[in-house]
C-alpha cells in the first residue's frame, strides 16, 4: 500500500456519503479514539491550513507529516498515527509554506487539512484525500478542549465541505487520543490487530541531547465557551519560544499574566521570547527575565476564561543560596520578603490549605518555633529529571556549594537530605489516579523545583476494561465447563466465577495508593440492570528505593545510586511490558503461575525488580466436551417439569406418573419403568 | 379365540407403534396363563411367518409377540403386553415429572453430554492496560530524622 491508497483524515460533522466514501466511520466533534495514548517526546509537524470565513490562515509548517490511517473495514474502529516523510522534508505538495519554521516552534492548536494542490478547505472534494489533527503537547492527554457541546452549524453537501466546516471553533474542539507509531508497519498493525504495539508514549526523554531537549514543551491553550461567546476572538495564537540548549523553564500563565515562572533563583543564558497574537496584533509578552523580574505587568491581554498553560523545562546550572525548606510559595516569599525569621526553617509550618498535601493536617505553631512535633509526609510525583536535579543539588563535590548548602542548613536547623523519607519508581502513570493534579513547586530551603512536582492528592479509579464475557457452548457447559481467572498486574491470577461473569460484563477498575504504590482491584460484573463490586484485589507495582544512610552524605549517594540504577532498567521494563503477543504473554502468565509470590515490590537501591505485564489478561479454561452428533433430535432436551404427558412428543423421560386407568398393578409398574428409561410419545 | 397379527416396525417403547396388520386368526391358550404373558398355540398359517405383534380382544390388550415355537402343524407363541399401546389414552391423560422431551433448556445439566480430559486455554487482553509512564515519587517529611 503506498501513502495514495490510504485514506487519511477524520472530518468533523461529514454527511454520511462522504464518510460511506472515505471509509470515514468516526466523525464527530469529539474525536474519541479508543486509545488514550498519544505522543509526548516527538514533535508533531506539519504544515496545514484552515479556512475561517472568506480568510485563509496558514497555521503551522513543520518537518514531519503525520497520518491518521483509517481502517479499509468500515465496521472497524481502530485508528493510528504514524510517521511517515523522514525529518525535515517537507510534505508533498504543501498547500502553502510560511515563514514560521523554526525549530521548536509549538502551536497549541493545529490542522491539518489538505490534498495534494488545494489550496482551500473548500476546494476539497469528497473523492480527495485529506486529513487532519490536532496535536501539540499533550501530557497523558488531559486536556479535552472545552468545547465539546457546542452546537454547530457547520453545513455540508457531497461534494465540498464549506470553509465553516473548519472554523476556529471546530478546530478547537477537536481532541484526537489516537495511538502513534514511529512507522508505518507499526500503525498498520494496530488497524488490523488492534494489538497496541509499541505507540510513542514515554516521557520526555532526558537522555536526549540539549538540542533536543530544548524543544521540550508542554501547552495547552484553551478558552472556555464563554469566551467564546464574546466579541473579541482569538484568530491566531501563536508562541514562540527561543530557549538556549540546556535550558528548561516551567510555569503557568494564567490569564495570561505569567505565573509561578517567578523564579527566585539566578538563572543565567536563558530568556523566553514570548509572541502572543491577539486579533492580528502581535504582543511580546516579554523575555524571560522579563518574566522573572516583572511577572504582573508583563501581558497586557487578560480576557477572562482564558487560559494559557506554558511548560516546559529548563536545568539549574548552579545553585548558590541557602536552601531553606518551605511547605508553600506563600511561605517562601515571606522568607524572602524578609517575613519570617530567616534563623528557623519554616518546613510545613503553614497555614496553607491542606487541599494541597497529604498526611497528617497540622496544626498551626507560632511562626518563630521549629515544627518539632509533629510529623507530615508530602508525596510528589516528579519527573525523573527533577530527581536527577534534586540529587545533584543535594550531594555535590563542589566544596563551595556544598559549604554553602552546609552552612544554610546549619542555620536552619536541619539537613535537608533528612526529610526526604522515601523514593520510589513505578512504570505507571500516577497522575491518571489523581483527581486533583496541583502542579507544585518543591522547596527545599531556597531552592525550587520549578513546578515539576504533581502533589498527590484524592485517588480516583481507572477503568482498565469493561469487556463482555459471552457463552461459549451456550448451553450448560458455559458454567461446568469454564474456568475463568484474570491476571492483574502486580496482583496476580485471580479466578473468576463463570457463573457470575458469563453473558455479562468484566469491569476491572484499579486504583493506585501514590503513597505505598500499592494497587487496590475493583472487579465488577455490570449488565443492563446493575453493576456490582464482586471481589476486591491487592496488589503493588512500585519499587521501593530506600534511603537509609547513615549519615547525610551516604543518603544522598543513595539517592543518586537509586536513581541511577533505575534509569536504564525502567525503560526497558516499560517497553517489554507493553509489547506482546498472546503467545508471549502467557509464557509470562505461565511463569508466574508456577511462582505466584512473583509480584512487584521491595525493588533495593541496586536494582529494581521485575515488573508484570501492564495489561489485564482474562484466562479462560475450557474443559473438551463430547456432545454425540442429533442428541438432541434423537433425546430431545433435558428439562424438568411437571405436566401432562399428552403435552410431551417424541423422546420423553419421566418419573412419578400418576396414572389414571383401569390397569393392572403389575402393568403401572411396567408403565413406570417404560419411562425411566425413555418413551416415545 | 380370534386373535389380530400385525407386524411391529417401531422399537417396544414406541406409545404409538407402527402397525400392518395382517389379518386375524384362531388360536388357544396354551393351558392356563398369564395375561400379562399368554402363550398361544396357532395351527400353522403363512401370516404367522411375519407377525411380531398381536392383539387379543378378549384381554383387551397388546403384546409383542417374543418368541415362536414350531411344534408339527403348530406354532406356539409366546407374547408379552405392550402396556404402552394397551394404554396409550391413559398415560397420555397422567401427570408426571418430565425430566428429558422435546421441549428443555439447555442450561440444565444433560448426563448424555460427557467431558474429555481435554482443556482449551485461551488467553485474552483485556483493555489498553494500566496507564504506563516511569514516575517517581518522592516522599519528604516535615522534619528531619
Amino acid at each position: 500500500m503506498n501513502i495514495d491508497d490510504i485514506i487519511f483524515a477524520d472530518l468533523v460533522n461529514a454527511p454520511p456519503e462522504i464518510k460511506n466514501t472515505l471509509n470515514i466511520i468516526k466523525t464527530n466533534i469529539d474525536l474519541s479514539f479508543d486509545s488514550p495514548k498519544f505522543i509526548y517526546d516527538k514533535r508533531i509537524c506539519a504544515t496545514g491550513t484552515y479556512s475561517r470565513g472568506d480568510v485563509n490562515h496558514v497555521e503551522y509548517t513543520c518537518n514531519r507529516e503525520t497520518i491518521l490511517i483509517l481502517p479499509e473495514n468500515a465496521d472497524d474502529n481502530r485508528y493510528a498515527l504514524y510517521w511517515e516523510i523522514p525529518n525535515n522534508t517537507t510534505i508533498r505538495d504543501v498547500i502553502e509554506d510560511t515563514n514560521i519554521t523554526r525549530e521548536g516552534k509549538i502551536i497549541p492548536l493545529k490542522l491539518l487539512c489538505k490534498k495534494d494542490g488545494i489550496l482551500h478547505v473548500s476546494d476539497i472534494k469528497a473523492s480527495d484525500y485529506y486529513y487532519y489533527f490536532h496535536t501539540g503537547w499533550l501530557d497523558a492527554f488531559p486536556t479535552r478542549l472545552p468545547l465539546e457541546e457546542h452546537q454547530w452549524d457547520n453545513t455540508w453537501s457531497n461534494s465540498f465541505m464549506t470553509s465553516s466546516t473548519f472554523d476556529e471553533e471546530t478546530l478547537l474542539s477537536v481532541a484526537t487520543t489516537v495511538p502513534m507509531y514511529n512507522n508505518y508497519a507499526e500503525a498498520v498493525e494496530y488497524i488490523n490487530t488492534g494489538q497496541l504495539g509499541l505507540p510513542i508514549n514515554s516521557d520526555i526523554n532526558d537522555d536526549e541531547s540539549p538540542e533536543q531537549v530544548n524543544y521540550y514543551y508542554n501547552m495547552e491553550l484553551y478558552r472556555t465557551r464563554g469566551s467564546y461567546n464574546n466579541a473579541t476572538l482569538f484568530k491566531t495564537v501563536k508562541l514562540d519560544f527561543n530557549m538556549s540548549p540546556k535550558a528548561r523553564v516551567s510555569g503557568y500563565i494564567t490569564d495570561f499574566v505569567p505565573y509561578n515562572v517567578n523564579i527566585s533563583q539566578e538563572h543565567t543564558g536563558k530568556y523566553i521570547d514570548g509572541v502572543l497574537t491577539v486579533d492580528d496584533v502581535e504582543q511580546r509578552y516579554g523575555t524571560y527575565n522579563d518574566l522573572i523580574s516583572n511577572a504582573n505587568t508583563t501581558l497586557a491581554y487578560t480576557e477572562e476564561d482564558s487560559t494559557l498553560k506554558v511548560d516546559g523545562w529548563y536545568y539549574f546550572t548552579n545553585v548558590k543560596t541557602n536552601i531553606p525548606i518551605f511547605g508553600s510559595e506563600d511561605d517562601s516569599n515571606r522568607y524572602y520578603r524578609n517575613e519570617i525569621d530567616k534563623s528557623v526553617a519554616k518546613i510545613g509550618n503553614t497555614d496553607e490549605p491542606n487541599e494541597s498535601r497529604t498526611g497528617d493536617k497540622l496544626t498551626n505553631t507560632e511562626n518563630t518555633q521549629a515544627d518539632i512535633t509533629s510529623q507530615m509526609t508530602t508525596v510528589y510525583v516528579v519527573e525523573k529529571s527533577s530527581l536527577d536535579a534534586i540529587a545533584s543539588d543535594l550531594y555535590t563535590t563542589d566544596d563551595n556549594i556544598f559549604e554553602a548548602m552546609q552552612h544554610g542548613l546549619r542555620m536552619l536547623g536541619q539537613n535537608m537530605i533528612d526529610t526526604v523519607c522515601g523514593l520510589y519508581v513505578t512504570p505507571i502513570d500516577v497522575n491518571q489516579f489523581l483527581t486533583n493534579r496541583h502542579l507544585k513547586d518543591i522547596y527545599i530551603g531556597s531552592y525550587k523545583t520549578n513546578g515539576v512536582g504533581i502533589v498527590g492528592s484524592n485517588n480516583k479509579t481507572v477503568v482498565l476494561c469493561n469487556t463482555y464475557i459471552a457463552p461459549i457452548y451456550n448451553n450448560y457447559l458455559d458454567f461446568s465447563n469454564v474456568f475463568l481467572s484474570v491476571f492483574l498486574p502486580g496482583c496476580g491470577i485471580v479466578p473468576l466465577d463463570s457463573a457470575v461473569f458469563i453473558g455479562n460484563y468484566l469491569k476491572i477498575e484499579v486504583a493506585f495508593d501514590i503513597r505505598t504504590h500499592s494497587m487496590k482491584y475493583y472487579i465488577k460484573m455490570s449488565n443492563t440492570k446493575a453493576e456490582s463490586i464482586i471481589e476486591m484485589h491487592e496488589g503493588s507495582i512500585g519499587a521501593d528505593m530506600p534511603i537509609t544512610g547513615a549519615n547525610q552524605i551516604e543518603k544522598t549517594r543513595q539517592l543518586q545510586g537509586a536513581f541511577a540504577s533505575v534509569v536504564d532498567s525502567i525503560g526497558k521494563m516499560a517497553s517489554r511490558d507493553i509489547v506482546g503477543g498472546a503467545m508471549s504473554v502467557y509464557g509470562s502468565i505461565a511463569s508466574i503461575n508456577q511462582a505466584p509470590s512473583i509480584k512487584q515490590s521491595g525493588g533495593t537501591s541496586s536494582g529494581v525488580s521485575c515488573f508484570d505485564p501492564m495489561f489485564p489478561y482474562l484466562i479462560i479454561d475450557t474443559q473438551v466436551a463430547t456432545i454425540p452428533v442429533n442428541l438432541y433430535a434423537q433425546y430431545g432436551y433435558p428439562t424438568n417439569t411437571i405436566v401432562k404427558l399428552s403435552t410431551c412428543r417424541g423422546w420423553t423421560e419421566a418419573s412419578d406418573i400418576k396414572l389414571t386407568g383401569n390397569m393392572l398393578s403389575e402393568e403401572k409398574a411396567l408403565i413406570k419403568s417404560a419411562f425411566v428409561g425413555g418413551v416415545v410419545l | 379365540m380370534r386373535i389380530e397379527l400385525y407386524v411391529n416396525s417401531s422399537d417396544n417403547n414406541v406409545i404409538a407403534p407402527s402397525l400392518t396388520s395382517l389379518g386375524s386368526i384362531d388360536g388357544h391358550l396354551r393351558g392356563s396363563c398369564n395375561v400379562l404373558s399368554p402363550i398361544i398355540n396357532f395351527k400353522y398359517a403363512e401370516m404367522l411367518k411375519n407377525a411380531n405383534y398381536m392383539y387379543i380382544p378378549e384381554f383387551g390388550r397388546y403384546y409383542h409377540i417374543v418368541n415362536k415355537t414350531y411344534d408339527g402343524n403348530e406354532i406356539i407363541v409366546n407374547g408379552n403386553v405392550d402396556v404402552l399401546k394397551t394404554y396409550a389414552t391413559d398415560i397420555k391423560n397422567s401427570f408426571a415429572t418430565v425430566t428429558r422431551t422435546n421441549k428443555g433448556s439447555l442450561y440444565i445439566p444433560d448426563a448424555r453430554i460427557s467431558n474429555t480430559a481435554q482443556h482449551n486455554i485461551q488467553v485474552r487482553k483485556l483493555g489498553s492496560g494500566l496507564p504506563l509512564a516511569t514516575r517517581y515519587v518522592l516522599t519528604v517529611s516535615s522534619k528531619g530524622e
